[in-house]
């Protein structure tokens, strides 16, 4: 971030007027941004339609389809049936890939990291896809209203031993990570905080499947957290977590990492903490200054994000419009080490620079050559068709046309010599030999951002 | 053993054999005209005395010309190629490149591909395969002879006329070769690159791999010659045996083969427990037998192949008798017949002496596994061997079946409908043996209980019942599901019970009580035929299982990326083909002169 930008010049909105109007490239940004990948329709609709529709059109719910629909319901009735976590991925998958809001799928994705829960514990599809859907119904709506749900919820309740939790013995697991995981981060509470609060949360637990407030095992004494006193219960030291500075600040911290940049500074942070308080945790306002601001458009934040595995493999999936095979791409994220209902730990993904290591970067590597030449991933549009339809007159036309579409910028004359030469060269029909130059840009490092 | 003649034995047996089975699975999938069993007047004699003797391998197929037209006019077959599946594979550039020269032979012959098959198969059809003197390593393994015989003399002349031009291109690796002396007249001997030599008649080909059989084939279809493949031992038996009159049928000389090799075909020990206790005595009745043979017969509704093999089972060492049940006897027990059963497997072995003699019958890196077996059931019973104590309790048959259940133990159904499943087994001491497996049944049921907490499912209470005077005990679920999409554990509520001689285990209450109905009905319809194993399957059953999954088929294939209506149709022209059969059965018989393993299925 550029230190003669203020935080509040940073969130002024973006007039693409003043850049030299509203390209191709910046339409591309706001896509690949709020939703996995963009196809070359969705592309030029964003580019003709401008910012404002497109934005609107993003962070506005849309309806879903009558397919969407009834497909969704299928898979998730199955997932349930099953009783199969594998079977409820999938579902989640085909949500986030076929949804008409896209951005609400990339949110609740988000959260599902920040409130991590595992089903590794939890063991039961019903209040995995009960967290889900919580999630999903605030995800770009009330903070506020969240936090207090994932406080009550059944898998959370499960995952943190809040079922543990007893009058004459508080469980703090839950207490600790609402307030260091959820809220606040670390260094904004002290152990007494916690102690305190973890009374607050006595007698939360869980019976026959639901939420159930155990008045008997409930510590209804005075309680002090955060230099108030008073007869605390759980509802009450949550909203006095949200009433914390450090709140909006930490929910800023982890947006801006997530959308716009992988390292925010401070004043940036301190920017979109004011935004977030200003609008009581209320997501969509904050989204659509954020989406529609000048910082998010600076050339600092573009490709300035590491693709996490569902970005990777969902993102190629769309923009190759590819017919993907959801139940192999469950164990293919796994591997890449992102298995969602599954977060390997209470802090959830860490992301940025550790989802790259020489091993995942092998796979990665591996994942863009079975896409592009196989079809157990699933099949994408064929590149011959495209390119008749495309009417593109040279191997050097298609390779940029590629190049647009996956990387979101001119390559370099030199490369693009180098991969029309690959094309010329290599053996095969033509569709084959397209196959390969989507595979070779796929494997190059600028592939990997976002 | 002459080393001149040194076939490669493994070669010829596997590829023969295998190849003779494919084409008897793949004719086995469509309807025909009537066949009767014994040749109708007019039919003509079988090829096998018109091929000379001393074949290793023989196959000939009868009268598939009107099979051929009525599988190309048949409903499943128009139901096959109208399906999603076959336009899919219609789209892929194999079938295409596939379709493009069909459609090029086609052009070139001036008639579509069936008609040909119908003229060519419209007699008869034989390959023999003979062992090939000092072979050159590397070389061909086997001599051939093959014969086609009836074909209309107008359509032969002309699809000779219009594969001259083909064969003119060809002129540098085919040649005429010399007539054959004693040939009828207008016979035109052709040689390919000097490999093989191809005989055309007025309404026969026959092409052979070297002269001398070509010449003795000529002959014998002639009329004229002695030696044919009819009159060897291990074929007459066979013929004796299994019938001469088949769609199809198919011959090995195992004797021959024997004494090439200079030991058994098959192994002494086999190197998988289920394998030897399915097929052990089978095997090794087949290392004796002088042949084995293969047999197809479809007609109106139904098809049967059979393979069989000689030797009296009786007659076999002690070890491998267990495997046999009497010639004169029903052998196994009989599936019971519940309502819409899907699948019922019924086998005889004696499992006690079988156990007792699995040093001699199962390979020594197996037997470990066994002492593991041994030492785990001794912590449930202390004291006791289980081969002394335990297996001499289960008596000669085992069954198992799996039928539609009927969800009355719960208050709905599961969103995953599986079928019940049961196990019948036969009780050599009826008290005991059935105090032994309730305590097996009880403690499977509490360690099913301890993990069933932690899955966070009901557990279950054991209890019982008496159900038509049997005693059932069984676990029910601790609070009584309910709902309509319950998890898929709630298909299982097991239960068990001992009726008379026999001890049944089942996954569900409801599947134990039609078990004990069916039971306890007498066997109707006589003496049943001996049978030593059973499998029987119901297609349309099974359809209705699928059908009441259809959701979650769909769900996998949307998973897959197909869209819904694609995966929907793909599935309903799938139940359609498997409606379109009754039922399929697979058993083997012991007969006193050997054995014989049939497959045969029926169709509406």
């Amino acid at each position: 971030m550029s230190d003669s930008k203020t935080a509040a010049e940073a969130l002024r909105p973006y007039d693409p007027q003043a850049h030299g109007g509203w390209t191709r490239a910046d339409a591309t940004h706001l896509l690949w941004r709020t939703q996995y990948g963009a196809t070359q329709a969705e592309i030029e609709e964003a580019c003709s339609a401008g910012l404002q529709k497109t934005l609107d059109r993003r962070v506005t719910v849309q309806p879903e389809s009558a397919k969407f629909q009834a497909a969704e319901q299928l898979l998730r009735r199955t997932a349930f049936d099953t009783g199969s976590i594998g079977d409820l991925k999938a579902w989640w998958l085909y949500r986030m890939l076929n949804s008409a809001n896209p951005l609400v799928e990339k949110m609740a994705l988000m959260w599902h990291s920040h409130f991590a829960t595992s089903n590794s514990k939890v063991n039961s599809v019903p209040q995995m896809a009960a967290q889900n859907d919580l999630i999903r119904t605030y995800a770009t709506g009330s903070f506020r209203k969240l936090l207090h749900g994932m406080a009550r919820d059944v898998a959370m309740l499960v995952w943190l031993d809040g079922t543990a939790n007893r009058k004459r013995q508080p469980n703090e697991n839950f207490a600790r990570e609402v307030m260091e995981l959820f809220s606040l981060d670390v260094g904004h509470y002290t152990e007494r905080d916690i102690k305190e609060a973890a009374r607050a949360f006595s007698g939360w637990q869980v019976r026959d499947g639901k939420f159930w407030f155990n008045p008997l095992q409930h510590d209804s004494g005075n309680k002090t957290v955060f230099g108030k006193t008073g007869d605390f219960d759980g509802d009450q030291i949550v909203d006095l977590c949200l009433a914390q500075e450090a709140c909006p600040r930490f929910l800023a911290y982890k947006i801006l990492r997530a959308f716009v940049v992988g390292a925010p500074d401070a004043g940036l942070i301190d920017a979109l903490a004011q935004r977030i308080r200003f609008h009581d945790f209320e997501m969509t306002p904050v989204l659509r200054e954020l989406f529609g601001s000048e910082v998010f458009f600076s050339p600092e934040s573009r490709q300035a994000i590491i693709k996490s595995p569902v970005e990777l493999v969902l993102g190629a999936h769309r923009s190759l419009e590819s017919h993907p095979n959801l139940a192999a791409a469950v164990p293919l994220l796994s591997s890449l080490g992102q298995d969602v209902f599954e977060p390997p730990t209470v802090k959830g993904w860490d992301g940025g620079r550790l989802w790259i290591s020489s091993t995942s970067m092998l796979q990665r590597a591996n994942f863009a050559a079975e896409l592009a030449t196989g079809s157990r991933l699933g099949t994408i549009a064929e590149p011959e068709r495209i390119a008749s339809q495309g009417a593109f007159d040279s191997s050097e036309a298609c390779v940029r046309y590629y190049g647009n579409l996956l990387l979101n910028r001119e390559l370099e004359t030199d490369v693009v010599a180098r991969l029309a030469g690959f094309m010329n060269q290599a053996q095969g029909n033509r569709d084959q030999r397209l196959r390969g130059v989507i595979q070779l840009i796929m494997a190059m490092p600028e592939f990997q951002l976002v | 053993m002459n080393d001149r003649v040194r076939p490669h034995w493994r070669t010829v047996t596997v590829s023969f054999s295998l190849g003779c089975l494919f084409l008897g699975f793949l004719l086995c999938q469509a309807p025909a005209a009537t066949f009767a069993a014994e040749p109708a007047a007019g039919k003509s004699p079988s090829l096998a005395a018109s091929v000379p003797s001393g074949a290793v391998g023989y196959a000939e197929i009868s009268h598939m010309g009107d099979l051929l037209k009525r599988i190309q006019e048949s409903s499943y077959l128009q139901t096959a190629l109208s399906s999603p599946q076959f336009q899919a594979l219609q789209k892929q550039p194999q079938y295409k490149q596939g379709d493009a020269v069909r459609r090029i032979v086609e052009t070139q012959l001036g008639m579509n591909l069936w008609k040909l098959f119908e003229e060519l198969l419209h007699d008869r059809v034989a390959v023999a395969l003979y062992p090939k003197a000092g072979a050159p390593a590397g070389g061909p393994a086997a001599d051939v002879v093959a014969i086609v015989r009836g074909i209309d003399p107008k359509a032969l002349a002309q699809l000779r006329e219009r594969i001259d031009p083909l064969l003119t291109l060809a002129q540098d690796q085919l040649s005429p070769a010399d007539p054959i002396e004693g040939a009828p007249a207008n016979t035109t001997v052709i040689s390919f690159k000097g490999q093989v030599l191809v005989g055309l008649g007025e309404s026969w080909i026959i092409a052979a791999s070297t002269r001398d059989l070509l010449t003795k084939a000529v002959g014998l279809l002639a009329g004229k010659g002695q030696g044919t493949l009819a009159d060897d031992g291990p074929f007459r038996m066979m013929t004796e045996q299994m019938g001469k009159e088949h769609l199809v049928r198919a011959f090995i000389n195992t004797e021959f083969l024997t004494k090439a090799k200079g030991s058994r075909l098959t192994p002494e020990k086999l190197d998988n427990p289920v394998l030897s206790m399915f097929l052990g005595g089978v095997i090794e009745l087949a290392a004796g037998s002088p042949y084995a043979g293969l047999a197809l017969d479809v007609e109106e509704d139904r098809f049967l192949l059979t393979t069989g093999i000689a030797g009296d089972s009786r007659k076999l060492d002690e070890a491998h008798r267990v495997f046999f049940s009497d010639p004169d006897g029903p052998g196994t027990a009989a599936i019971p017949q519940l309502p819409s059963i899907i699948a019922g497997f019924t086998f005889h072995l004696d499992i006690a002496n079988w156990y007792k003699q699995r040093e001699k019958l199962l390979e020594a890196r197996l037997l470990p596994a066994f002492d593991q077996f041994e030492t785990g059931i001794a912590n449930l019973l202390p004291g006791k061997d289980v081969g002394e104590d335990v297996m001499p309790l289960i008596g000669k048959s085992l069954t198992f079946v799996a039928a539609p259940q009927d969800y009355s133990h719960i208050d709905g159904t599961p969103g995953v409908k599986l079928p019940g499943f049961a196990v019948i087994i036969d009780l050599a001491k009826p008290d005991e043996g059935g105090d032994l497996f309730q305590m097996f049944f009880q403690t499977f049921s509490a360690i099913v209980n301890l993990g069933a907490a932690q899955q966070k499912n009901q557990p279950w209470v054991m209890t019982s019942e008496t159900f038509k005077d049997v005693q059932i005990a069984y676990g029910r679920y601790l609070k009584r599901p309910a709902g309509e999409q319950l998890p898929l554990v709630y298909n299982f509520m097991p239960a068990s019970a001992r009726l008379g001689n026999k001890f049944i285990i089942c996954s569900s209450l409801g599947t134990c009580r039609q078990l004990i109905e069916s039971l306890k009905q007498p066997e109707t319809g006589g003496q049943r035929p001996n049978r030593n194993l059973n499998f029987e399957f119901h297609p349309g059953a099974l359809a209705d299982i699928l059908q009441a999954n259809k959701e979650v088929f769909t769900a996998r294939a949307i998973q897959q990326g197909q869209e819904a209506r694609q995966a929907e149709g793909e599935f309903a022209t799938s139940l359609q083909l498997l409606r379109f059969f009754d039922s399929f059965r697979l058993s083997s018989r012991v007969l006193s002169e050997g054995v014989q393993v049939q497959f045969e299925g029926s169709w509406k």
